[in-house]
């Protein structure tokens, strides 16, 4: 018996606005909008069925009334049914109220360095973004994660990455390496290989023993280095990585992934990586509902 | 990067694949360690 197929996640960039400007930063578009995403777009994403909503950009809590705009968004998603999370830089976490929390499921901040090296790639303030978590975490909240994307100027900071663990005991630290991708800014990060990443991620005690710490590997890195999921998963047990990696070797479109932007376009995993390609993305005003179109992606990709 | 994509959302999207001695789909051996519920 054939089973439908599920959407399962889809990923939305809610603005094309940011209060930080990281160097290593790949959603960079192509013109600057104070707009948030229109309620048409939202209508159609409230309509579709799909099980998980991650908000990922540009930054969700830009400003107050960005910030109302979310939670009234959230509150939708959870009144019929489905789950949401957000990413975010972390800089206007004071903004984050009650309600919020009330309907999110959990959030990732984006840290890329500890106390130590934080602020030299985020020039973020540091010691407000730590009060403004514990803040959260002490109000109840305890499902926060921590990312860092790990990159030619970073490598060597992953016991400073693991030490933010004395702010809260994050759910999850997750390390991604850095892609290099097609977008509108300036990168003035380079990628490091695979084994640069496992040697400098098996050189920290502190990631080695921290059970939270994870490494997430995809297929786009391995398209990148050209290396098999064999290859990668030998190269893990021979830096003793195997138990800390989650390795996802396969497109995750025909797993129910999909991007939807403010702007209304519907992207595959792999088009949203590269803001360049947003523009050949499908108008989710041609179809009723975003199923639709991850339907017209996937049946695309296949021919 | 999946990170980049959905951040840890992405930990609750199982990675299958054919595997040789069967002619089904199974759950990817290699997507450890995912707690987190949506």
């Amino acid at each position: 018996m054939k089973t439908k197929k599920k959407l399962k996640l889809i990923t939305l960039v809610v603005n094309n606005l940011c209060n930080m400007n990281c160097p290593h930063c790949y959603l960079q578009l192509d013109k600057v909008s104070s707009d948030w995403i229109d309620d048409f777009i939202l209508n159609k994403i409230l309509m579709s069925d799909f099980e998980h909503l991650a908000i990922v950009g540009k930054e969700p809590l830009v400003n107050l009334d960005h910030t109302k705009k979310l939670i009234s968004l959230v509150k939708k998603v959870k009144d019929s049914g489905r789950t949401t999370s957000m990413i975010t830089n972390g800089k206007n976490l004071s903004l984050v109220n009650k309600e919020l929390l009330d309907n999110l499921n959990f959030i990732d901040i984006s840290f890329d360095g500890g106390e130590k090296t934080y602020s030299k790639f985020r020039r973020g303030n540091f010691e407000e973004l730590k009060r403004n978590i514990q803040k959260i975490y002490n109000s109840g909240f305890k499902r926060i994660n921590a990312l860092h994307s790990i990159h030619s100027e970073n490598i060597e900071n992953i016991d400073d990455m693991v030490s933010i663990l004395e702010i809260i005991p994050f759910q999850r630290i997750m390390f991604t390496p850095y892609l290099v991708t097609e977008n509108f800014g300036e990168n003035k990060v380079s990628k490091i290989t695979l084994k640069q990443l496992f040697k400098g991620l098996s050189s920290s005690e502190l990631f080695m023993e921290a059970k939270q710490a994870i490494v997430n590997i995809d297929s786009y890195h391995l398209e990148q280095a050209n290396m098999s999921s064999k290859g990668l998963v030998q190269l893990a047990e021979q830096f003793k990585l195997k138990e800390k990696l989650i390795l996802h070797d396969k497109d995750l479109l025909p797993f129910g992934v999909i991007r939807v932007t403010y702007e209304g376009k519907i992207l595959s995993p792999s088009q949203s990586l590269n803001p360049k390609r947003y523009s050949k993305g499908l108008d989710i005003k041609n179809f009723n509902n975003v199923n639709e179109a991850w339907e017209e992606i996937l049946r695309t990709a296949k021919s | 990067m999946a990170g980049a994509i959905a951040g840890t959302a992405i930990l609750d999207v199982p990675v299958k694949r054919n595997k040789k001695d069967e002619n089904k789909e199974e759950i990817e051996a290699y997507n450890f360690g995912s707690e987190q519920s949506l």
